[in-house]
């Protein structure tokens, strides 16, 4: 293969020399895939707008046999996404996502369906009224957990297997990668979390993502289910994804009180 | 393999400076292994006045031998206008360009949350602190015009429209994309003519 053409999402850059970039893209038939974007740090380069985190581009990339990274050929932009550029909430979950499979994603295989579902976010990040980011997020993450096996166990106490009931307590261990009954918690790290924040879990995974549009779990459900990305994904990556802080971060600058805090 | 010590040592040096790989460092070292003591001698010292001599702007953070720096000193200089920038070298290329007359302020980088690079490792602070202490009617987010720069814009923005200070990016003209320091003289001029407020 020397030539070839994909749709593709721009997921992350460094510099390489003075001129030019290496772009890290994510594709449906070839997983993910590095190149040199030639001048692309320069102002006037053909390729620079087109290979903007987190772009959704048609480009045409060389393949050598010799050197691991591809080089582009040709880059134009099918979606610039610039109502998440634009939007400092919004980016800040772009960022997250973009973290996210840039962790999850190793090799050059992507998993069957995860391409759209990262497109398909994409597109809600943009139009989906803010307060339902949160929502949007969680349901997104459980769906990418799904697709690449690491599904959260809710049927019941991952270690004794046990259904849990409405009555009794129920802990989540992001270690233990699923729900504990109370008296399994007990030899295990879990933390304490209301069964309907599992009954909403189990919702937002099976829940297709545009019809999350409008919805709210509420303030105290959606603090709970930050366990997932808190405490489940750290520990299925074995490493934090950094661009979470961030998110928190800009969620603290929308509220008023915190203004200080930061500049002081 | 066959190496010299010495060598490696210096290939070492030279491949963690920014933009310089193996090949590159190796070409670099092997051509100081050959070059004269007197070049060779001009290049210490150089590096020696470097570490000595400059220093940080405690004003604007930006590279100075004075402290504050020149351009915080002159007072010709408009001071109710501050143009934010990424890195001291972007002050050398609006310097360059000359339309600008205001004061600037280096952040010492952009936003860029994947990279673990977040608004509390950015000179921040210091840019709040001379809005609130100084009587400043305008503050130009010039940094860079791609994704971390445009999330650096928009972060500040939000901070200092808080504070009901006039926040304005750099517009027309500039391509999205790419580095501020490669600007040409021109092209700095437009967009400075044609910054929008955010
Ligand atoms: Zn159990
Ligand atoms: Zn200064």
């Amino acid at each position: 293969m020397r030539l070839y053409k994909t749709d593709a999402i721009v997921l992350s850059d460094s510099e390489l020399g003075d001129q030019d970039k290496i772009i890290t893209l994510l594709s449906d038939q070839y997983g993910k895939i590095r190149a040199v974007a030639k001048g692309a740090r320069r102002l006037k380069s053909r390729f620079a707008p087109a290979v903007q985190m987190p772009s959704y581009v048609n480009a045409v990339l060389y393949r050598s046999q010799r050197i691991e990274v591809d080089t582009f050929n040709e880059c134009k932009i099918n979606s610039p996404f610039l109502g998440i550029r634009n939007d400092l909430v919004r980016l800040s979950y772009g960022y997250y996502l973009v973290e996210l499979i840039m962790k999850f994603i190793r090799g050059a295989e992507t998993p069957p369906f995860l391409f759209d579902l990262v497109l398909k976010m994409l597109f809600l990040l943009e139009t989906t009224p803010e307060k339902s980011l949160p929502v949007l997020m969680r349901s997104f993450e459980l769906k990418m957990l799904t697709i690449l096996g690491y599904r959260p166990y809710l049927a019941g106490c991952v270690d004794c297997h046990r259904r849990i009931e409405k009555s009794r307590q129920v802990y989540f261990s992001g270690y233990e990668g699923g729900i504990l009954c109370s008296s399994c918690s007990r030899k295990r790290v879990g933390k304490l979390v209301s069964y309907e924040a599992i009954r909403w879990m189990k919702f937002f995974a099976n829940t297709p993502l545009k019809k999350l549009a409008n919805m709210r779990a509420g303030e105290k459900i959606e603090k709970e289910l930050k366990v997932i990305p808190e405490s489940y994904i750290p520990h299925r990556l074995g490493e934090d994804v950094l661009s979470y802080d961030f998110i928190e971060t800009v969620q603290d600058l929308e509220k008023d009180g915190d203004l200080e805090k930061i500049i002081d | 393999m066959y190496s010299v010590k010495s060598i490696d040592k210096l290939i070492k040096e030279f491949s963690n400076l920014p933009g310089i790989g193996e090949k590159s460092a190796q070409r670099m070292a092997f051509f100081i292994s050959r070059t004269s003591k007197e070049y060779a001698k001009r290049l210490i010292e150089a590096i020696r006045e470097v570490m000595e001599k400059v220093k940080y702007c405690s004003i604007c953070g930006s590279v100075t031998q004075t402290d504050p720096c020149p351009i915080c000193q002159d007072k010709t200089r408009d001071t109710s206008i501050i143009c934010v920038v990424e890195e001291p070298w972007d002050i050398f290329v609006f310097e360059k360009a000359g339309k600008f007359k205001g004061l600037y302020h280096v952040l010492g980088g952009a936003i860029s949350p994947t990279k673990g690079m977040n608004p509390q490792d950015l000179n921040i602070r210091g840019l709040m602190q001379r809005v609130r202490t100084n009587r400043i009617r305008e503050v130009i987010l010039a940094t860079d015009p791609n994704t971390d720069g445009q999330a650096t814009a928009l972060y500040i923005a939000k901070l200092l429209k808080k504070r009901g200070i006039r926040v304005t990016r750099l517009g027309m003209g500039l391509p999205v994309g790419g580095d501020l320091e490669f600007a040409d003289e021109d092209t700095l001029s437009h967009a400075l003519n044609g910054r929008r407020t955010m």
